[in-house]
């Protein structure tokens, strides 16, 4: 246990545990305040504040429905700025023409409009091909949601906009301070003395991979309470069990799981591509040994997914960047993309197949990583 | 001044930048196979869709019959020939063909004659391909028209660029429009279409090798760096930093001049390098350069050598600062982090261009102008103004910083010697000690 703390604490260095803290702080002050900027409306006068305790008060017991649609035609400040701009962008998500141009009927007919809208784009959708089953399982979940309350859940909205940026720039920092248990820097001529001691080659492995993956755990634990308290701070935590349906972004999804929920999955999805990224961090060190050799190559890894990410290729983007880092915390599209695997004659969705795989891919890269310890060990190569 | 020149250059071939090369290489290479293999098929000379690799050379050989010089009699007979074809029912058949990496002979010329329709608003689309305009009855009315869409595209540049244009600038390029040479050179020219596409999407990966492989340069903890030795002999430090910098900079060429080859190499193999004497407004619509699609690549490669000095200056900067080789990689990562984010700034139209390394290399170099009073400078010579500038005083800086670099001191204590360093190493030796 001790090794592992010594090894923990050789990776965050002070210098290096203040620069990753300074990374927190200034990021998650500067996500809050570009969500926070958009609440202020500076031809009218009003600060995000006033904006939000308004939108908050209006909110109470509003849901999405006929009576609220015509009461915004008819005044269009009826429950405030932000409720009324939220209620219009799902108009016009839903129809493609804004609420002054509906009719009444169509405006009784908003969730079977909803449906409608979902059933063609999964017909139309000549990449997964849907069958007639998966196509009925779909619509049950579409056909399910009948009603939608709009209650105050601004915050909510907030954390989930910058949070997919937010963990993929957290999981790479993470992996920086990582590069250097089993990287090696050439001035220094410790690790020859470190692995010709009693317990420097088994055990000091063993502890190695322990403190990496304990470290990236408490830091991200640590680093994701901070992004949380401080985007949800100037917002409120209300509307923690609000539909994400709510949010235009996630209108169409078919996962109908409230905003906490959406948190979570998110929290965890993270915390599976920082998985993925430690063991990668783990084994090129281990297998390159210099510490900036192997910098490169996970820099240079991680430009080619957000190459791959520019365009969108149906064979790559299933086969492959679903289940790396850069796709896998593009969180948006786990919601609303639908998209499918069949394995063993199963249907499973995109959201839970890329955890799997991408669990699986972090083992089997450790696991080589350890074989390839192994191997020079056993031939007396490189100090293992 | 050679021979250390020579040695420094030689001593940055090393582990690190070897790695970091090979990396490069092969992301470049992936990313141009993968891509175009799978997202591309084309409709050859007989009427037939060929999908993968081979739909590039198959592209070549049924656009044979369409190469030459665009004047009235070649509209009239790409007209005939367009309505008549297998391409134009196939199109009314498969409604997103063309905007789904769908490929036919008649794309470059039907595009190039769309443009003078469609101006500003010219996309790729089964529904921009036609040839049922007006303007089509003879070549003057042609050209006209066609002038008249890059004036268009020109004022909506004035209106959307940062520093815009005013009217007199405006009408000194609209004469500059009325003097593009016609007819325009049209043919096969996907491969070079390609090439800069993929050179542009993966220039990035040079930045990154750069990084990594220069921030020893001049880093005190590394074999490689600077010793005390360096500083006290009779050469050490002017001499020496001269040599480091000529030596770094002929790095960061070497390494980006391997990127463009692979770039060549590849797009040259998959779709071939024909098209370089076409009328360069047939990849860039709205130019007012007479020059050809070769011209244009040049100078965008050109440039791209230009962003890519920038950028190994800027590291060599990081390098000499704080002399700290884990340091200076990851600020150099994180500043050209912040480089590559240019791209993504709003509302910077033209400036960004202008000043961002991350766009030296882009079609803005042949497209855009800086006015100097009335006096049009295009932005492949701005440019370079900008980066000889940049390299000048990122030159002075590390001049400063060397004159005053101290090799002695406790830098290895600080960075990378640190006591628990020595703590979990004598700990794991030796395992029952107490501290």
């Amino acid at each position: 246990m001790k090794i592992i703390l010594l090894e923990c604490k050789r990776m965050m260095g002070r210098m290096v545990f203040a620069g990753f803290v300074a990374f927190i702080l200034v990021f998650s002050i500067y996500y809050s305040h570009r969500n926070l900027v958009r609440y202020n409306l500076d031809e009218q006068g009003i600060t995000w504040k006033d904006n939000l305790s308004e939108a908050r008060k209006a909110s109470e017991g509003l849901y999405l429905d006929k009576e609220s649609m015509e009461d915004l035609r008819e005044d269009a400040n009826r429950y405030g700025y932000v409720n009324g701009e939220n209620i219009m962008e799902l108009v016009t998500a839903n129809y493609g023409k804004s609420l002054e141009e509906l009719s009444a009927d169509e405006m009784e007919q908003f969730f079977q409009t909803r449906a409608d809208t979902i059933h063609e784009n999964l017909v139309s959708d000549v990449n997964n091909d849907y069958t007639d089953e998966e196509i009925v399982n779909f619509m049950d979940k579409a056909k399910s949601l009948s009603t939608l309350s709009m209650g105050y859940a601004e915050g909510w909205k907030a954390l989930e906009e910058t949070m997919g940026n937010f963990v993929f720039l957290l999981v790479i920092v993470i992996s920086v301070p990582l590069l250097q248990l089993f990287g090696r820097d050439p001035a220094i001529k410790m690790e020859e003395m470190v692995r010709s001691s009693k317990y420097g080659k088994r055990q000091l492995d063993r502890a190695r991979i322990i403190a990496a993956y304990l470290t990236a755990t408490v830091l991200y634990a640590c680093s994701m309470v901070v992004y949380f308290v401080i985007i949800m701070l100037p917002f409120g935590f209300d509307g923690a069990n609000q539909l994400i349906q709510s949010n235009a972004r996630t209108f169409f999804s078919l996962y109908n799981i409230s905003y906490l929920q959406q948190f979570l999955w998110n929290l965890f999805r993270g915390y599976v591509v920082l998985i993925f990224m430690v063991s990668m961090v783990l084994m090129v060190t281990i297998l390159i040994k210099n510490i900036l050799a192997s910098g490169a190559i996970i820099a240079i890894f991680m430009v080619m997914l957000v190459i791959f990410n520019q365009i969108y290729l149906y064979p790559i983007n299933h086969w492959f960047t679903n289940f790396m880092p850069v796709k896998m915390t593009d969180f948006w599209y786990f919601y609303t993309g639908n998209e499918l695997y069949r394995i063993f004659g199963l249907s499973i969705s995109c959201m839970s197949w890329s955890i799997i795989v991408s669990l699986v891919l972090s083992e089997g890269i450790l696991v080589t990583g350890l074989i390839v310890m192994h191997v020079y060990r056993k031939k007396g190569l490189s100090g293992y | 001044m050679k021979r250390q020149i020579w040695m420094e250059y030689r001593k940055l071939w090393n582990k690190v930048s070897a790695t970091a090369v090979i990396a490069m290489c092969i992301v470049a290479i992936l990313h141009v196979f993968v891509y175009l293999n799978w997202q591309y098929r084309s409709i050859d000379s007989n009427g037939e869709i060929v999908e993968g690799l081979a739909s590039y050379r198959a592209l070549k050989e049924a656009s044979k019959d369409l190469e030459g010089a665009m004047d009235g009699e070649y509209i009239q007979k790409l007209i005939t020939g367009y309505n008549n074809s297998f391409e134009k029912e196939y199109l009314a058949e498969h409604k997103g063909f063309l905007g789904t990496g769908g490929m036919m002979k008649y794309d470059v010329p039907n595009y190039c004659i769309n443009y003078a329709y469609f101006g500003p608003y010219m996309s790729n689309g089964n529904e921009k391909v036609g040839l049922d305009y007006d303007f089509l009855k003879s070549e003057n009315s042609f050209y006209t028209a066609y002038k008249e869409a890059m004036k268009e595209e020109l004022a909506q540049d004035a209106e959307y660029m940062y520093s815009g244009y005013s009217k007199e600038q405006l009408s000194v390029l609209n004469k500059k429009a009325d003097s593009v040479k016609t007819p325009f050179l049209t043919g096969y020219c996907q491969g070079l279409c390609n090439l800069r596409s993929w050179f542009i999407m993966d220039y990035s990966l040079v930045f990154f090798v750069l990084a990594f492989a220069l921030a020893e340069l001049f880093s005190k903890n590394n074999p490689g760096g600077v010793t005390e030795l360096t500083l006290s002999s009779k050469y050490g430090r002017k001499r020496n930093l001269n040599a480091r910098l000529i030596a770094g900079n002929l790095f960061a060429a070497s390494v980006y001049l391997i990127y463009l080859a692979v770039q060549i190499i590849i797009n040259g193999a998959i779709g071939t390098l024909d098209g370089w004497n076409l009328s360069a407004q047939m990849l860039w619509t709205y130019c007012l350069h007479n020059i050809t699609l070769g011209d244009g690549l040049l100078i965008m490669f050109f440039g791209g050598l230009l962003g890519v000095l920038v950028i190994g200056n800027i590291v060599m900067l990081f390098s000499i600062k704080f002399k700290n080789i884990k340091l200076a990689a990851v600020f150099s990562v994180i500043a050209v982090l912040l480089i590559k984010q240019t791209a993504s700034a709003d509302g910077l139209y033209g400036i960004k261009e202008l000043l961002s390394p991350m766009y030296f290399e882009d079609d803005s170099l042949i497209m855009l102008y800086q006015f100097v009073g009335n006096v049009a400078v295009p932005y492949f010579v701005a440019v370079s103004v900008i980066a000889v500038l940049y390299v000048a005083v990122l030159y002075v800086g590390m001049r400063l910083s060397y004159k005053k670099y101290a090799a002695s001191g406790n830098v290895l204590s600080r960075f990378s010697l640190k006591a628990s360093d020595i703590l979990a190493s004598v700990y794991s030796g030796f395992g029952k000690r107490r501290y």
